[in-house]
């Protein structure tokens, strides 16, 4: 008879770059269940809603998560918008997108080096980080800031981009691309890559949709799912991109999607610069938000992201609620687990690149 | 704004066959409470809501959409909404709401309940 031995797993692990917990029940190395618990780091920002007004939550939004903090922000504005009928000047929509694009581009390759760290491959980790350097180097001299911007609010922007800005920024995407050429030849040609993640993690395309996969795990297995074409949000309809599918359906094609995802931004951002409309870049918001709700999807680059404002006709709003996508890809990495080597945890879960700040609120 | 269509507690279970025949994703679920505890659920065919007036007893639907599972037990955990038929019940241990420092060792200044 087998006996079943209960692994406790994270919070603090090294592959880990946020707290999750797991109790993996176990048959030898071979996991046959797994049950996760969060609450680490929830900070019960939804609930802020009722001691802020409606224009200072898009700060409280923005720090949800570090990494896609401009998105986040974005999408509570642009859900505030909805709510309040709000017309965005289109050249602040071009910008959103310009940030947004660039904080896919500094996600994107912060998550290879991660991965790349945690199959012990250093250098790669390093080089990645380094390219991602230069777009942090760019939000700086745009924004302000690195992690935290705090140049979205709800009728547009607080702050344009000079035409020296726009200059910099179309110079400096050959750098970047050529510094992606680099790293992406390693990812997706290197056989050590290619062996610890080819065939690990496959989650075919029927349990990728009963599961709710959103993101690059969707798009790994197969599955043409991208809020930036499927329900195209501030400018993106403007713009030509394909969405990126793979279809190996393992961990090797969540980062093959991922790599080529890098390009497509880069291309996106080409086209927002190169068409930026001239104008003005705030509505301003006429009195409060009204007593309805409001529900926006936008595509983080972890997936799509879901905001849901409610309005109660005061300066507070009534409840504000985001489903992230590391939150509906919880099933599946919990899925993944289950199927899995002891030794292939750390790993997996990585593979759906977790952000458990979003997670948790 | 969003349009919503208000449904009973009773007919979750036939509005989640009948959004899984038609192919629909569940997007995500969440709860919200003024006046009245309301369940909303979001698919993606139709982009539709469905609203439940009143504190309701849910009935799981992750037998449709085995997603669910997770959205409906932080609606049990975080607003006390009691849902029956759960395809993974993690029994108050996704978030550990009911002790202040979910993590903390026991006997640690926490107040465990």
């Amino acid at each position: 008879m087998s006996e079943h031995t209960i692994v406790p797993f994270g919070p603090q692990h090294p592959v880990f770059p946020e707290p999750i917990h797991f109790d993996l029940k176990l048959e030898d190395e071979k996991i046959v269940d797994a049950f996760p618990s969060i609450g680490y780091i929830h900070r019960g920002l939804e609930i802020l809603t009722t001691e802020h007004d409606f224009m200072e939550m898009a700060y409280v939004a923005e720090r949800i998560c570090g990494i896609c903090s401009f998105i986040h922000g974005m999408g509570y504005c642009q859900a505030i918008e909805g709510l309040m009928g709000i017309d965005v000047p289109k050249r602040a929509q071009y910008l959103r997108v310009i940030w947004s694009e660039f904080s896919r581009l500094h996600s994107h390759l912060m998550w290879l080096g991660l991965l790349a760290d945690a199959m012990g491959f250093e250098s790669l980790f390093m080089h990645s980080w380094r390219v991602r350097e230069l777009i942090l180097d760019i939000f700086e001299e745009s924004t302000g800031g690195r992690v935290i911007f705090g140049v979205v609010k709800p009728g547009g922007l607080r702050r344009d981009m000079d035409a020296d800005m726009v200059k910099t920024i179309r110079k400096q995407l050959p750098v970047i691309k050529k510094g992606i050429d680099e790293v992406a030849k390693v990812f997706l040609k290197d056989t050590s890559v290619r062996l610890r993640l080819s065939g690990m993690g496959y989650l075919s395309p029927d349990e990728t949709r009963a599961l709710g996969c959103v993101g690059p795990m969707a798009r790994a297995s197969g599955l043409a799912m991208d809020t930036r074409k499927d329900s195209p949000y501030s400018s993106y309809g403007d713009f030509s991109f394909d969405v990126v599918t793979e279809n190996s359906c393992d961990s090797w094609a969540r980062v093959a999607v991922r790599v080529k995802e890098l390009y497509q931004s880069i291309s996106i951002i080409e086209q927002a610069a190169v068409g930026l409309p001239e104008g003005g870049i705030w509505t301003k918001p006429m009195g409060f938000p009204p007593a309805a709700d409001q529900y926006t999807r936008l595509e983080q680059p972890r997936g799509e992201v879901v905001y849901y404002v409610k309005g109660n006709a005061t300066k507070n709003l009534a409840r504000f609620r985001v489903r992230t996508p590391t939150f509906a890809n919880v099933p599946s990495m919990v899925h993944l687990i289950k199927r899995a080597e002891l030794a292939d945890v750390g790993l997996l879960v990585l593979t759906i690149d977790p952000c458990i700040s979003c997670t948790e609120r | 704004m969003t349009e919503y269509h208000t449904i009973s507690p009773k007919s979750v279970l036939a509005m989640a066959h009948e959004r899984r025949e038609k192919g629909d994703r569940l997007v995500q679920m969440h709860c919200s409470h003024g006046e009245y505890w309301e369940v909303v659920y979001s698919f993606d065919g139709q982009e539709g809501f469905i609203l439940i007036p009143d504190r309701p007893e849910l009935t799981s639907i992750s037998e449709y959409f085995p997603s669910a599972y997770l959205y409906e037990n932080e609606i049990s955990e975080l607003f006390g909404i009691p849902v029956e038929g759960m395809s993974i019940d993690f029994k108050g241990r996704l978030y550990n709401p009911q002790r202040k420092a979910p993590f903390d060792l026991a006997g640690k200044g926490t107040s465990d309940v």
